[in-house]
């Protein structure tokens, strides 16, 4: 039988996953108390062993180490969790899986903004109460005849799926809106209070009134303390770390709570980045007032400075919902409308290219520093979470093509699956 | 719908504590054991001494609001039950099983219970000779069925059921 030692910070949805089931099969786990987030999963110790540097992760008493709470939770099951035959193994691996990908990111994009951890994106979040309710709606239809996930018995599938619907049940899923999914409610009420789940979880109480997205808190967590940001690592630690976090802000600085907001208003977003020869309205007059080939892309090489600026692309993450192209266009119209202030130190060109029913967006941008402009401020934030970022170096051929293809709104943009320009907005 | 002796003996045969002959007092047909211990007469007290006699008192409940849900069902079984005579009556009956169980695994909290075992074994032959067509009219009480009927301990040498996870009529059957 394994036994080994878990490292988790306190009440981590993913580490639950394998304690229960530790708990099923009688796995020895012990959690690591010493454990402290953000200081001994980045000692050099914890990285030789789990290079990501992220928890859950687990060292067996004999030496193995595994990282990934799903896997985890695999190496300390046994043949009733994991499935007795071929088949049920593949239909606990199936819920896995829906659990991680049908569940868990809308999960985390409705919850997270309550908890203050993420910025509030109104699209994204309706976006993320669709995919909820539908993922919620299979289940439901599922289990109708079913008590379990697989076969007549609790298995791994049930366990990972209500870890994953943990975060939801707790903060967002109030009476009337989980109202009509009986099934799964029975099933998650069942589980959750199940004598090996309630040693891991402790008593669980169902959400009673929907929360909604905290901006004081937000203001708390990232407003000004930028440096703790970077200690913490950035956005992808925060995700691990859903729960401690806005406590440890909290009992910091409890009386900034109230100047935070005037603050940022006087503000210049702009402040803290460097500063940079490179003259963003003498380019947006040249590239306004001259052809773009022969004039205002040379002048833009000559006087780019790669040193204090970037150059970004960006690609619509959604394409299949696009319809017809000048929706497309309005869209973007309404992007560029958001971003007041931007406008100082930065300039994009956004195309849509392809045709009714079948059209994406492509951009191409560049402003002052090197990290992506729109964390600079929350003002920004509403639109840029939709499109995928990527900054691109400013010496490759392969960039000067994208410009070119970009500021000039013709060429083969070949990277787009040979969809046509059609029609572009320019952010100046 | 199987005798009440019949139904105790399979309790105490899946609690593993021997329970003797069960003898029927009067027109009521009130079950009565004799044991070494004394006499026990009546289904609820017969079930409950077992339960104790086999140290698994969580079976009766925990506390004193489980303790009523276990005497209100075992109450319905031996009131209600019992005295189906019609096909219409059990039919009444499974409908009110059937809507308790809309949301819920078991009767009584998360586990298994004295309750469950009683109308386990009181079932069985209702449920056997019901259609394809009624168990899914009767979904959630099947749901509830097929579940139980997976432990050996609780099955013992019945034969299984064959319930469908997916539905084979569509329209008014639920």
């Amino acid at each position: 039988m394994a036994s080994g030692k878990l490292y988790t910070y306190p009440g981590n949805f993913r580490a639950f996953k394998a304690l229960i089931a530790a708990e099923y099969s009688g796995a020895k786990v012990t959690v690591d108390t010493s454990f402290k987030f953000g200081e001994t999963n980045k000692s050099s110790d914890f990285l030789a062993k789990f290079p990501l540097g992220k928890v859950p992760a687990f060292e067996a008493s004999n030496g193995d180490c595994v990282f990934e709470s799903n896997a985890i939770a695999y190496y300390l099951g046994n043949e009733q969790l994991l499935g007795k035959t071929q088949t049920d193994s593949a239909r606990v691996q199936q819920w896995i899986n829906f659990g991680d990908n049908e569940i868990l990111p809308a999960s985390c994009t409705w919850v997270f903004p309550c908890l203050g951890i993420t910025q509030f994106n109104k699209q994204d979040t309706e976006k993320a109460k669709e995919l909820i309710q539908k993922a919620l709606t299979v289940l439901n239809n599922y289990l109708k005849t079913r008590t379990y996930l697989v076969g007549e018995r609790i298995t791994q599938a049930d366990i990972a799926v209500a870890c994953d619907l943990l975060l939801a049940y707790q903060y967002v899923l109030d009476p009337s809106f989980r109202g009509s999914f009986v099934n799964v409610n029975r099933w998650f009420t069942t589980l959750i209070n199940q004598p090996q789940f309630k040693k891991v979880i402790g008593d669980f109480k169902l959400c009673e009134k929907m929360a909604a997205f905290d901006a004081k808190k937000y203001a708390e967590l990232h407003g000004g303390d930028k440096k703790k940001k970077d200690d913490k690592g950035g956005k992808q630690q925060k995700k691990e770390q859903p729960k401690q976090q806005p406590k440890q802000a909290k009992k910091e600085e409890p009386a900034a709570e109230e100047e935070e907001p005037k603050k940022k208003d006087d503000k210049d977003p702009w402040a803290k980045i460097v500063k940079s020869d490179f003259d963003f309205d003498a380019f947006k007059r040249c590239y306004s007032n001259n052809d773009t080939i022969p004039v205002a892309l040379p002048y833009f090489w000559e006087k780019f400075d790669k040193n204090t600026m970037s150059i970004w692309r960006c690609v619509y993450k959604y394409p299949e919902e696009l319809k017809l192209t000048f929706m497309t266009s309005n869209l973007v119209g309404g992007m560029l409308q958001r971003l007041e202030k931007l406008r100082k130190f930065a300039f994009g060109s956004m195309c849509v290219l392809g045709e009714n029913n079948d059209n994406t967006i492509s951009g191409v941008w560049f402003w002052r520093g090197h990290d992506l402009a729109f964390e600079l401020s929350p003002d920004w934030q509403i639109d840029f979470e939709s499109y995928e970022w990527t900054k691109l170096d400013p010496d490759a051929e392969s960039t000067k093509e994208v410009v070119k293809e970009h500021f000039a709104w013709e060429g083969d943009f070949k990277d787009m699956g040979g969809k046509t320009f059609n029609t572009g907005k320019v952010y100046k | 719908m199987a005798t009440t002796g019949d139904t105790i003996q399979s309790i105490s045969a899946y609690l593993g504590v021997k329970c003797g002959k069960i003898t029927y007092d009067g027109p009521e047909k009130i079950p009565v054991m004799k044991g070494k211990t004394g006499t026990r007469k009546g289904f609820t007290t017969i079930l409950k001494h077992l339960a104790r006699a086999a140290e698994k008192q969580n079976l009766i409940g925990e506390n004193l609001g489980e303790k009523a849900v276990v005497d209100q069902w075992l109450e319905f079984k031996t009131c209600y039950i019992d005295r189906c005579g019609a096909e219409k009556d059990t039919n009444q009956i499974l409908k009110e099983l059937n809507t308790y169980l809309s949301d819920k695994v078991y009767f009584l909290s998360h586990r298994v219970s004295l309750i469950d075992l009683a109308l386990y074994y009181t079932l069985y032959t209702t449920i056997k000779e019901l259609t394809f067509y009624d168990k899914q009219k009767y979904l959630h009480l099947s749901r509830w069925f097929n579940n139980m009927q997976q432990s050996n301990s609780i099955r013992q040498s019945s034969l299984y059921i064959t319930f469908s996870k997916t539905q084979l009529y569509s329209g008014s059957a639920h």
